[in-house]
């Protein structure tokens, strides 16, 4: 692959993929300047792996992976360098969590943001309407492992939305 | 519509703006991050080899030029040459660990990283207390040889100085050493959670 190509590839990469990127980033982290920096991480991770591409999966599940192994490595360091992050505490109302302007979505940030790290991710790919394939393909574990674990992921944040926000 | 289908939409809305997309910023930093990695891995690696090979021969030189010396000071010479050995080993074998591929299965990636981890927890737990071993057993020897025929006063305030501060150092340091290893303790936890919910 030449540098142009490589470029043309990219900006194609980015364009089709930036929203579920960044969508990544914001079930991981909370921080605004950390979801920014976490998203440019992976854009980084994502030029750096693109000639290490087999073709063994599909360009979405490649990338995907990509950003979730990115986003833990990122929490990781986090984790290891800000002792407050360890004992971070998500607000108690929807209201304190500014994500944007969009209530509703402040609501679903909030609930998302109760959820244990792992979960998190999970929840990520769930909302980006990922088939439980896609899902399984990407974390590369049973299909049917997942179908549990996405029922369950799925029933703790409809219950945590019930319980504080009735729904949206 | 399902309330789960409402909560994806909702969620599905939410963009990037496009200040947050410098691809051309992206580009330059992914090629600097990747050849400025690179540089510092080499960089640090020949810098480290070359220091501890003139180091090392510094003392075969010190061996050969002294003859004369008792046997502690050939003893203390072995065991600086021990400790920057088993330094040199500490930092090659952490090299394997430098590039985690982040395209990589997560299973082998959280794997890899939890070696990384329980690496940097050996290097921590177990390191400090070799090289304070060898650093003070060098020292005694060395001072075993050099102090003979000095005073009383002068062998109590060299022993005491230099084990106190040895001693004082080593207590703070074993207490960042607790704080990093505890720190450590959590990142595998969080990994192995990750595990968990991945295997299960």
């Amino acid at each position: 692959m030449n540098k142009e190509e490589k470029e043309q590839l990219f900006n194609s990469i980015v364009e089709k993929s930036r929203g579920s990127i960044y969508r990544v980033c914001l079930t991981y982290l909370r921080e605004k300047s950390e979801v920014d920096d976490l998203y440019q991480e992976i854009l980084i991770a994502v030029w750096q792996a693109m000639e290490r591409f087999q073709e063994r999966s599909s360009w979405n599940t490649y990338i995907y992976r990509i950003a979730i192994n990115t986003a833990i490595k990122f929490n990781m360091r986090l984790k290891k360098n800000e002792q407050y992050l360890v004992k971070f505490e998500v607000p108690d109302k929807a209201e304190e969590v500014q994500v944007n302007n969009d209530e509703a979505l402040n609501k679903l940030h909030h609930c998302i943001h109760q959820l244990n790290d792992s979960d998190r991710i999970i929840i990520g790919l769930i909302l980006e309407d990922l088939s439980y394939k896609a899902i399984a393909e990407i974390l590369q574990t049973d299909i049917n492992n997942v179908g549990v674990k996405i029922n369950r992921v799925k029933k703790r944040l409809s219950t945590l939305m019930t319980k504080n926000h009735g729904s949206i | 519509m399902d309330q789960f289908e409402l909560y994806k939409n909702q969620w599905q809305q939410q963009q990037p703006s496009d200040q947050e997309l410098a691809i051309d910023d992206i580009r330059k930093k992914a090629q600097d991050d990747l050849t400025k990695h690179q540089r510092k891995l080499i960089f640090s690696n020949l810098f480290m080899s070359v220091s501890f090979a003139a180091t090392i021969g510094m003392m075969v030189w010190i061996w050969n030029s002294m003859s004369d010396r008792s046997i502690y000071f050939y003893v203390s010479l072995i065991f600086i040459f021990v400790l920057l050995i088993v330094f040199a080993a500490i930092q090659w074998s952490g090299v394997q660990y430098k590039n985690i591929k982040p395209e990589i299965n997560p299973k082998k990636f959280i794997d890899y990283s939890r070696k990384k981890l329980l690496h940097n927890r050996f290097t921590l737990k177990y390191g400090l207390p070799v090289y304070l071993f060898l650093l003070s057993a060098g020292l005694m020897m060395y001072f075993q040889d050099i102090l003979v025929g000095g005073s009383l006063l002068f062998k109590v305030l060299a022993y005491g100085i230099t084990f106190g501060y040895i001693i004082i150092t080593s207590f703070f340091a074993y207490k960042k050493v607790k704080k990093k290893v505890k720190k450590i303790d959590e990142l595998i936890a969080h990994l192995n959670e990750w595990e968990k919910i991945i295997k299960e």
